[in-house]
């Protein structure tokens, strides 16, 4: 699974070129995440934009992202689609993660909270 | 047994689509855009995403647990997706293990909030999902097989 990394601003951005994150594909995200997190610092913010479905494999490999980043570093989601958006809001994974509705949303609030 | 592609039988007030695959996540997963495109014009995409979710869980639920024992040359998996008005019956029937217990697990969703990254679920959402997108979930073993049958109101 491609994750692309973008760590120019004011917090890395992992952009996800997938349109599922599902029980085929869980592993190779969790690898290409773990790729992607190592030797870096912060919060990683997850560009979901181009998933279309996400299934409990793809959120448990979500959950192992965080879990890849500890307790020291914050995973939050950005641009998530509505089926997407469902999983989270029926688990309460919505609460367990800062849900950015665009990039710019969440570069905004990494920008402010270091200025 | 096994067969594919899938046959959409389509009458006026009544959809149907059927398969029969290998216990294989790949094979699941076209199963599941197949059915996507099969109703895409029919229910509303919120639904579509619904029927999509829960049908990716009954199915991968199938794959991990019901084959576990042995490599069996001869497993399948039915699905057959029945959309009548309102209302789809989704029946999916494998040859794999008997449900442990003889019934359906019915789990709470996992806590998550508050709960130490360290310690956070990376799975068992599986039936709690299922349970709560589904009207009705029945499930009997019949001639060594396991017949689960999910009703969905769309």
């Amino acid at each position: 699974m491609e994750l692309t990394l973008n760590g120019d601003g004011p917090v890395d951005i992992v952009t996800v070129h997938a349109e599922r994150i599902d029980a085929v594909g869980a592993v190779a995200f969790k690898d290409a995440f773990r790729a992607k997190a190592q030797g870096r610092n912060g919060t990683v913010v997850l560009d979901l934009h181009q998933v279309t479905f996400l299934d409990s494999s793809g959120l448990g490999a979500v959950v192992a992202a965080q879990k890849i980043l500890g307790n020291e570093r914050k995973l939050e989601l950005a641009c998530l689609q509505d089926a997407v958006a469902k999983v989270m809001s029926l688990t309460r994974m919505d609460t367990v993660f800062r849900i950015h509705t665009n990039i710019a949303a969440a570069e905004a609030s990494h920008s402010s909270s270091a200025a | 047994m096994v067969y594919r592609p899938v046959e959409v039988n389509r009458a006026p007030s009544r959809h149907r689509f059927q398969c029969c695959i290998p216990p294989d996540p790949g094979e699941v997963r076209h199963t599941l855009v197949d059915l996507q495109q099969a109703l895409s014009d029919l229910v509303s995409p919120s639904w579509l995403a619904t029927i999509e979710l829960v049908g990716a869980e009954v199915l991968n639920n199938i794959v991990e647990h019901s084959f576990t024992d042995c490599a069996n040359a001869n497993a399948f998996i039915e699905i057959d997706a029945d959309l009548r008005d309102e209302f789809l019956t989704l029946k999916v029937v494998d040859n794999g293990v008997a449900m442990p217990g003889g019934s359906v697990p019915r789990p709470p969703f996992p806590k998550v909030n508050g709960v130490p990254v360290e310690d956070l679920p990376e799975g068992g959402f599986g039936w709690a999902l299922i349970h709560e997108l589904s009207s009705e979930v029945h499930y009997k073993r019949s001639d060594d097989r396991n017949v689960l049958t999910l009703l969905l109101k769309l």
